[in-house]
C-alpha cells in the first residue's frame, strides 16, 4: 500500500437504521455442515411463532431497512417462510433467501417466482461433489446444482455462496465459474469466522487472505456486470483497492454499523458471526436496540478499536472484522488477526497473532 | 407522454440529507440528493414531468429546481430507480 497520505479515509457516520439484516428464521437444518456459525440441526423450541415474526417483518419495514437476508438454519423447513417473505415485500424490502438446496419443492419455487426476490442464494462450497458434500455432511451437490437449474427456468434470480476455509480454499475459482455457467447473477463469498461449531484449523493464514482480496477484485473487476460478486466482509479490501476506501459509504466492518442480525429466537447481535446479543425483540422494539444497546454504540466508536486496528489509518473505513477478533481473542475490539497490514505508526510484525495460532 | 414509477426493483428510504435507494437486482446503492425523496413519492405511474413538476414544487416549495425534474427523471430511468412508461394522456 502506497500513497495513503494523499488520501483522507476520515470517520464515517453511521446509519440511523441498518441498511442490511440477515435474519436466522430457524435453527432446524437438514445439514450438519462443518463450519455453521449458529450450530444449527435442530429447531429450537423458542423460536419465533408466525405472528412474532410477521411482527418483525413490519419492523424491518418501519425502520426503512433496504434489505433482508433470510438465512438459518435451513429456511425452507419453515412452513410459515412464505407468508413472512409476502409482509417484507409488502413493505417494498428487499430479500434474498440462502438455503442448502437439499429440499426446496417446485411448489414453494413457484410461489417466491411470483415475488420479485433478489435473489435465492444456494450454498456451494466447492466446486466438485465430493468436497462440497463432506462440507454440508450430506449428498448435497447434486440437489443444489438442480435447485439452481430449477429456479432459474421459473425466473427466479440465482446466486451462489461460498465459505471460504482451507479445505475449498483451491476451487474458489472454478465454484465461480460455475455459478458462470450456471446463469447466477450473484456469487458471495463469505470469510470464514472460528465461531459456532466451527473449528479453528478451518481459517486460512493471512498470506492467503492477501492472495484471496487480490485474487477477488481482479474477479470482480472481470465479472462486473454480468455476476455480481459480494462478500459481506468489507474489511481488508481497502487494502488492494484503495480508491474503495474513498466512498464516503465504505464503513469496512459493517457490524452494528449498517448490519444486524435476528435470531431466531428474537435475538438481536450486529452480525451472524458475532454472538453479543445487543438485546431482544420480545421485550424492546428493534430500533430502540439498534439505537440505544450498548453493544451496538460500543461498535460504532472506532476509536476505541486496540492493536494495529486502533493504529490503524484505515480504521475508519475498515475496522477489522470485529467478529473475528471475537472469535480469536475474546475481545470485540481486538485487532483483526487476519490482516497482513502493519499500519504506518505500528512497528512491522514478523507474524500476526493469526500465525501464531496456527 | 412518459409516466414515471419508481422501479419495482428499488427500496429507499431518508437517511439524513441524502436518499438512499437500493436496486434488489444489482445490488448496488445510489445516494441522491434529499429533495428526490418527494420525487420519489410522486412517481407512481400516475404522473407525466408536467405534473411530476407541479408536484414537486407544491411539496417542496423549491420552484428553482422545476426545469431540472424532467432531466433528473430522465437520468434516473438510465440508472434504474425510475421506469418511465410511454403512453397517451
Amino acid at each position: 500500500m502506497t500513497d495513503i497520505d494523499n488520501v483522507v479515509y476520515g470517520p464515517r457516520r453511521p446509519y440511523s437504521a441498518p441498511l442490511v439484516a440477515n435474519w436466522d428464521v430457524t435453527a432446524a437444518c437438514n445439514a450438519a455442515c462443518v463450519m455453521c456459525y449458529s450450530r444449527s440441526g435442530r429447531r429450537n423450541p423458542g423460536e419465533l411463532t408466525t405472528d412474532e415474526c410477521i411482527a418483525a417483518a413490519r419492523q424491518f419495514v418501519a425502520m426503512g431497512v433496504l434489505h433482508v437476508a433470510i438465512v438459518g438454519g435451513e429456511p425452507f423447513l419453515r412452513p410459515d417462510l412464505v407468508p413472512v417473505l409476502a409482509e417484507l415485500l409488502r413493505g417494498r424490502v428487499s430479500v434474498s433467501i440462502s438455503t442448502n438446496g437439499l429440499h426446496v419443492p417446485d411448489d414453494q419455487l413457484r410461489a417466491l417466482a411470483t415475488m420479485n426476490l433478489s435473489r435465492l442464494c444456494v450454498s456451494l462450497h466447492a466446486a466438485d461433489k465430493v468436497t462440497h458434500n463432506s462440507i454440508m455432511r450430506e449428498d448435497a451437490f447434486d440437489s443444489a446444482v438442480n435447485l439452481l437449474q430449477r429456479a432459474r427456468a421459473m425466473g427466479v434470480r440465482t446466486g451462489i455462496t461460498t465459505c471460504l476455509m482451507s479445505i475449498n480454499y483451491a476451487q474458489v475459482k472454478s465454484i465461480i465459474k460455475l455459478a458462470e455457467e450456471l446463469g447466477c447473477t450473484f456469487h458471495s463469498t463469505s470469510l470464514y469466522v472460528a465461531t459456532g461449531r466451527g473449528p479453528i484449523d478451518l481459517d486460512l493464514s493471512v498470506d492467503k487472505y492477501r492472495e484471496f482480496f487480490e485474487f477477488w477484485r481482479d474477479e470482480r473487476r472481470r465479472l462486473a456486470g454480468r455476476v455480481e460478486l459480494a462478500t459481506h466482509h468489507e474489511t481488508l479490501y481497502c487494502l488492494v483497492d484503495p480508491d474503495y476506501g474513498k466512498n464516503p459509504f465504505v464503513i469496512g466492518c459493517t457490524a452494528g454499523w449498517s448490519t444486524m442480525r435476528l435470531t431466531e429466537t428474537g435475538d438481536v447481535t450486529p452480525c451472524n458471526l458475532m454472538p453479543l446479543v445487543a438485546g431482544n425483540i420480545r421485550t424492546q422494539s428493534m430500533a430502540e436496540i439498534w439505537r440505544s444497546s450498548p453493544v451496538m454504540l460500543g461498535l460504532r466508536d472506532r476509536e476505541r478499536l486496540k492493536g494495529r486496528c486502533g493504529r490503524c489509518e484505515y480504521r475508519h473505513v475498515c475496522g477489522g472484522c470485529r467478529s473475528t477478533a471475537l472469535a480469536y481473542s475474546g475481545d470485540v475490539l481486538a485487532e483483526d488477526p487476519r490482516c497482513w497490514y502493519s499500519p504506518t505508526a505500528c512497528q512491522p510484525d514478523n507474524k500476526t497473532p493469526l500465525e501464531e495460532r496456527l | 407522454m412518459k409516466y414515471y414509477r419508481v422501479s419495482p426493483d428499488i427500496t429507499w428510504r431518508v437517511e439524513g440529507e441524502a436518499v438512499l435507494a437500493y436496486n434488489r437486482v444489482t445490488t448496488l446503492v445510489y445516494q441522491l440528493n434529499k429533495e428526490s425523496a418527494a420525487l420519489l413519492e410522486l412517481c407512481d405511474g400516475s404522473r407525466a414531468a408536467d405534473d411530476l413538476q407541479a408536484g414537486f414544487v407544491a411539496a417542496t416549495a423549491r420552484g428553482d429546481l422545476k426545469d431540472e425534474i424532467e432531466p433528473f427523471c430522465t437520468q434516473l430511468t438510465e440508472m434504474g430507480v425510475l421506469v418511465a412508461e410511454e403512453r397517451q394522456a
